[in-house]
């Protein structure tokens, strides 16, 4: 097995040269994922199980960085290009290229264990009975928070239950405090502000499958933008990068310019790893648009 | 807002019945469970997410983080669960983030960008021929 890190049009180009070499003894598939979480690492010692005990298979990991697999993997598949298989994360929108493997697998087994999460995977056909992958893991998202500024300057952590705006105003008061560049930080990721906007009542999606704009998420927006205007929020993040471009801002957390980082669950091994003890830190659930009547 | 990935085969391969004992594989709970374990990350199968699993290399801190994590899957509300699963929703958030930064650039009103947020949507949807 080989567990190589290499760019995604690179990758292809790999793939169709050795189409070309001529028929390989094994039988030889290749699988984009990333370095972070459930992706090439981790899966690399089952992975040598399995070809261990699957002679004729010969499986090839390859590191592809998320950014670059959102943006250059629907080109490739749109022209019958790509690997075999891939972790992604655009489950319904991919949906047309996936094969269907429910003759190759325990289905009784798929459906017990991913009922669910197996109809996103089906796009425009939900209540089919296709087995389109296997759903990796659940991530959640919420706000990294930096408890040793909070420490220093003395400011109380909020609360579960505590609204944006509440932990705006603390995490500036901090900010302030520390002089720590920014209140609050999240990642330019449209995933990301929609917890944002689905907090302040936004529906983004009705029944039908159309999209919704309503009041929810014109406030959410206008809050958004309020806080790039005052600086609680860093302007040359969301306002510099044009496009649908993704960016992560992990490693300002993990530099402390940032008092609060608004991501998600999948990046714990990471703080983990290279937070560590730093800095206190803690995991806050995202944060509710206004405290609930009494 | 809940979210994830997916180990996916594609139909253009020349291996299917590879790829598909491969992610068969992946999905015996075994070794499912050996590399969310590894990767710090809360499953989606269900038989580990009720049973819960182990992540010995983790910190203290980072498995208190985990069960706050893990605690909020009950609670995010129903409409993030469709927007996730919504095919058009990756047009929805592009979308988003591309006019939400036009009018932090002072390009378009809020009420401009929430408009061609709808009609960049709308273009998908109709695009894939719906």
């Amino acid at each position: 097995m080989k567990l190589t890190r290499i760019g995604l049009w690179a990758a292809s180009a790999l793939l169709a040269a050795t189409a070309l070499t001529g028929i390989a003894r094994a039988q030889e598939i290749t699988v984009f994922c990333d370095d972070l979480g459930f992706g090439c690492p981790t899966m690399e010692p089952v992975v040598k199980r399995f070809e261990q005990e699957n002679s004729g298979i010969k499986v090839k990991l390859e590191v592809v960085p998320y950014q670059s697999l959102v943006e250059s993997l629907p080109v490739q598949l749109e022209s019958g290009q790509g690997p075999d298989a891939a972790i992604i994360t655009d489950l319904g929108g991919l949906s047309r290229y996936y094969l269907d493997l429910t003759p190759y697998v325990d289905a009784a087994n798929f459906d017990k264990e991913y009922h669910q999460t197996l109809q996103w995977l089906r796009g425009l056909d939900p209540n089919g009975k296709a087995i389109n992958g296997m759903p990796t893991t659940l991530t959640v998202n919420g706000a990294y928070v930096n408890l040793t500024l909070f420490e220093q300057a003395g400011v109380p952590v909020p609360k579960e239950g505590a609204t944006w705006a509440e932990w705006a105003d603390a995490t500036r008061k901090v900010a302030k405090a520390t002089n720590t560049e920014f209140a609050m930080e999240m990642d330019r990721s449209g995933h990301r502000f929609a917890s944002l906007a689905i907090s302040y009542g936004a529906e983004l999606v009705d029944d039908k499958g159309q999209p919704v704009i309503d009041k929810g998420l014109k406030d959410a927006v206008e809050q958004f933008v309020a806080w790039h205007k005052d600086g609680t929020m860093p302007m040359d993040l969301w306002g510099a990068v044009g496009g649908a471009t993704h960016r992560e801002l992990f490693s300002d957390f993990l530099n402390a310019k940032t008092v609060l980082y608004f991501g998600g669950s999948w990046t714990l091994s990471q703080m983990d790893r290279e937070v560590g003890d730093l800095f206190d830190w803690e995991v806050a659930p995202a944060p509710a648009a206004r405290r609930p009547a009494p | 807002m809940p979210g994830g990935g997916a180990l996916v085969g594609f139909k253009h391969t020349k291996n299917p019945e590879a790829v598909g004992k491969f992610i068969d594989y992946l999905a015996q709970s075994k070794n499912n469970a050996e590399i969310v374990s590894a990767a710090v990350e809360i499953p989606a199968a269900k038989s580990l997410i009720e049973g819960g699993v182990q992540y010995p290399g983790a910190s203290k801190r980072t498995q208190e983080s985990l069960a706050t994590y893990i605690g909020q899957i009950p609670k995010m509300a129903p409409a993030a669960y469709r927007f996730q699963g919504w095919r058009y929703q990756r047009a929805m958030m592009n979308a988003m983030t591309t006019r939400i930064s036009q009018v932090l650039n002072g390009e378009l009103d809020v009420d401009t960008a929430l408009a061609r947020v709808k009609q960049d949507v709308e273009t998908a949807i109709k695009a894939a021929g719906q």
